[in-house]
């Protein structure tokens, strides 16, 4: 196999390695969120919203 | 009143929990650290550059998260993360194709450092540059890892030799544009 072969061969390689793993994270970023990290956000501008409050 | 720039953050949940879940190979391990993740950001928010990469900036986050964590779990009980991962570790089918589920358990095998870093500018859509920035290591290093982490999975996932198959659709279009 010439140089330029093994050169292609390991091109193509690479591409497929990428656009699997970025198919692989894309299948990771379809899941839905967890509800928790909605409620974590409420709890954090609650909790602001009374430090406020009391501050005042 | 203008909107809360952190409500951004909300965002960017579904690349963090997936980065989370690429860096812990188990999804409630995951969203422990996005959660804590959150709860950093939201809380420092004023040290985040308006104008800058907030998507970089969480990343940065929930990366020395997870890596705090570890220390930690490696600290209190003696166990390593990545024994943890590696039970979950299967050798794909020797049928020469590549299922998403076989790319995640390769993708597991591989040395944290190496999967943040394919992580990162395979899938994520980093630069090395910024890739580099946001693990704090040398523009070098980061391709390293890069090109080993590569050549790791071309040998797990067997594609070295022979023809090599897809059964994904997309896949299929990629390998069959290339020919």
């Amino acid at each position: 196999m010439s140089n330029d072969q093994t050169d292609n061969r390991q091109d193509r390689v690479e591409t497929l390695i990428d656009e699997n793993i970025k198919l692989a994270f894309d299948s990771l970023l379809q899941e839905d969120i967890p509800e928790r990290f909605k409620i974590v956000i409420a709890m954090l501008e609650a909790q602001e919203s009374s430090d406020k409050g009391q501050s005042q | 009143m203008t909107d809360d720039p952190r409500k951004e953050i909300v965002h960017h949940l579904p690349a963090l929990r997936a980065f989370a879940i690429s860096l812990t190979g188990n999804r409630s391990v995951a969203d422990d650290v996005v959660q804590d993740t959150i709860v950093k950001a939201w809380t420092n928010f004023g040290q985040f550059q308006p104008g800058t990469n907030l998507r970089a900036w969480l990343f940065t986050i929930l990366r020395n998260t997870f890596y705090s964590s570890r220390r930690k779990m490696r600290h209190e009980t003696g166990e390593d993360c990545e024994k943890l991962i590696e039970s979950f570790a299967v050798k794909p089918d020797h049928d020469g194709h590549l299922q998403l589920q076989e790319v995640l358990r390769a993708l597991n095998t591989l040395p944290v450092e190496q999967r943040e870093a394919i992580i990162l500018v395979g899938a994520s859509g980093f630069s090395y540059e910024e890739a580099s920035d946001l693990c704090g290591v040398a523009l070098g290093t980061i391709k390293s890892r890069v090109n080993r982490a590569r050549a790791r999975l071309t040998e797990i996932l067997q594609i070295e030799d022979g023809p090599i198959e897809m059964t994904d659709a997309v896949t299929n279009s990629i390998v069959n544009g290339l020919r």
